[in-house]
């Protein structure tokens, strides 16, 4: 018994360790808050924050922004990411392809995408376009690169054997070009999500009618902090339950993955 | 199937400009259901030999011609790195050739576990590539090329990485398989004793550019025994093979 717990904890030291230093971290808040040492009003207690957190949850306080900006998020990412997916597949495999277009995304990849906004509200209007169209340019960069650098490093050699078994384009497409590039696929999702969800955000920052970045801004405009930290709480979440379900998904979709990197 | 290699050169083109000279002039021929095998220092042409007669290489000047003018028999190569794909079981890698000549799925499963099983990789069916030992990923390269039954086998140093049990057990198997299939096998190895052991002919190349030194008849009747290699015709033609390669061996090693 004393013996199972003990390779327990050796098993999960690191993770101990993390809890402790995010426990350690809110413990020193709630004190000094309590204490009257930092801010109330700037720094609420944790304990008080995690207490309305809850209430509000459960009120449904945040449902409605939570609904609309996770759709924004989903929405920007399936346009930007599905159509950074098509053309990044297009300009891993062809060359010619590749050598047209790479010094345009090479010049527009790295301009901030925030710093597009004006001109997006210049062509699409103020309306929801606006943002899903802010939200697809923010997806569609990392997912582009990552795919086209995820059909590059495939081994040649998987070209010329399927080749030698008489492959049609399509074969090759289906047996070597997806399932090659799919682990920088992944990796390619989980970017573009993350840089979906940021703009996502910001432009709710802008806008401020709707969605978890609104409520954000306007709890900050109006003092309550508490609702800020809730929100930032949300976002976390958001973003974590994200990558996590993404990383479940590699588990079941390349289960020939993780060996074959670390025999390299 | 018998191939003429009539002139071949090649010359790779490197990105940052320097060219590498692969294969000079290289001619040779090779008859119907004979065993050939191929020695010759490191990087003298001859992986890029296998892949211009399975025409994934343009040859620069030269041609390949086939018996009865024939345009594109099949001719499978056993890669010298097995080039399985590491995203199939060992089910589907095996089955690879004919899921491309379109064989339904339920025909094509009873031949591959029937390959499977001749090969010893039987109860592997849905390991992936990284999980089987380097002899198993061999067994499994060669299963699927002889699943196809091609017209030319191009082999590749197929049993390099075998330790030397698996390599007897599955030189037998070669040989039995050829002599059932009636196949052309052009076989590339550096192993003087198994080109001896396996081959018609041994086509002996320089040091690169590839260029034919010399082709040595293998006057050895078959079935061939384990013991010949104690015999006398054995031993000189080993260690007439071995006075051409070494110095070619040793240009390649930059030891003269
Ligand atoms: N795709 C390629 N691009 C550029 N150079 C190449 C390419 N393939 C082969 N070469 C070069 O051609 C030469 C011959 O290569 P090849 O692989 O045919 O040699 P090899 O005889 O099979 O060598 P080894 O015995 O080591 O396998 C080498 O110098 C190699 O660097
Ligand atoms: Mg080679």
């Amino acid at each position: 018994m004393k013996n199972s717990l003990r390779k327990m904890i050796a098993r999960y030291r690191e993770n101990l360790i993390t809890l402790a230093l995010i426990l350690g971290f809110l413990l020193i808040w709630e004190l000094l808050a309590r204490a009257g040492l930092v801010s109330r009003i700037i720094f609420p207690a944790p304990s008080r924050i995690l207490v309305l957190f809850f209430a509000n949850l459960a009120a449904g306080k945040y449902t409605r922004d939570m609904i609309v900006t996770f759709s924004r998020v989903f929405s920007g990412f399936l346009i930007g990411g599905g159509s950074a997916l098509v053309l990044g597949l297009i300009m891993g495999w062809s060359t010619r392809i590749r050598r047209v277009l790479d010094p345009i995304v090479a010049a527009l990849h790295p301009i901030p995408k925030f710093a597009l906004l004006p001109m997006v509200i210049i062509l699409f209007g103020i309306g929801e376009s606006s943002r899903i169209a802010m939200v697809s340019i923010g997806s569609f960069f990392p997912m582009l690169i990552s795919t086209m650098v995820g059909v590059l490093q495939i081994n040649p050699t998987y070209y010329e054997v399927i080749e030698n078994y008489g492959a049609s384009r399509l074969d090759t497409f289906r047996k070597v070009v997806l399932p090659g590039s799919l682990p920088f696929i992944i990796g390619g999702m989980r970017l573009a999500l993350k840089s979906a969800l940021t703009l996502t955000i910001g432009v709710e920052m802008v806008f401020g009618n709707s969605g978890l970045g609104r409520v954000l801004w306007l709890s900050w405009e109006t003092m309550r902090m508490t609702d800020m930290y809730s929100v930032l709480l949300i976002v976390s979440i958001i973003g974590f339950g994200l990558t996590w379900s993404l990383e479940s998904l590699k588990k079941f979709l390349i289960p020939w993955h993780q060996e074959v990197r670390s025999a390299e | 199937m018998s191939i003429i290699i009539e002139d071949i050169s090649k010359v790779f083109a490197k990105d940052t400009g320097r060219e590498v000279a692969a294969l000079d002039k290289l001619s040779f021929a090779i008859e119907e259901h004979e065993f050939v095998s191929i020695v010759g220092p490191s990087g003298c042409g001859k992986t890029t030999l296998l892949k211009i007669v399975a025409g994934l290489v343009k040859p620069d000047t030269g041609q390949i011609k086939f018996s009865g003018g024939q345009k594109n028999p099949s001719a499978v190569i056993v890669f010298q790195d097995q080039g399985l794909l590491p995203w199939l079981n060992v089910l589907d890698n095996v089955g690879l050739g004919l899921e491309l000549k379109g064989i339904p799925k339920a025909t094509r499963r009873t031949q591959v576990l029937e390959f499977m099983f001749r090969f010893r990789l039987d109860g592997f069916e849905s390991h992936f590539p990284h999980e089987l030992s380097i002899g198993m990923r061999q067994r499994v390269a060669l299963a699927r090329a002889f699943l196809t039954n091609p017209d030319i086998m191009l082999m590749d140093e197929p049993f390099g990485a075998l330790d030397a049990q698996t390599r007897l057990i599955l030189q037998e198997e070669l040989l039995h398989t050829w002599r059932a299939e009636q196949n052309t096998v052009l076989f590339v190895t550096h192993d003087i004793d198994e080109a001896i052991l396996l081959s018609d002919r041994i086509i002996v190349l320089s040091d690169r550019p590839g260029k034919l030194q010399t082709i040595i008849p293998i006057p050895l009747g078959r079935p061939r025994e384990l013991t010949l290699k104690d015999q006398p015709t054995f031993t000189s033609i080993r260690q007439q093979i071995w006075k051409l390669l070494e110095p070619e061996v040793r240009k390649e090693l930059k030891l003269t």
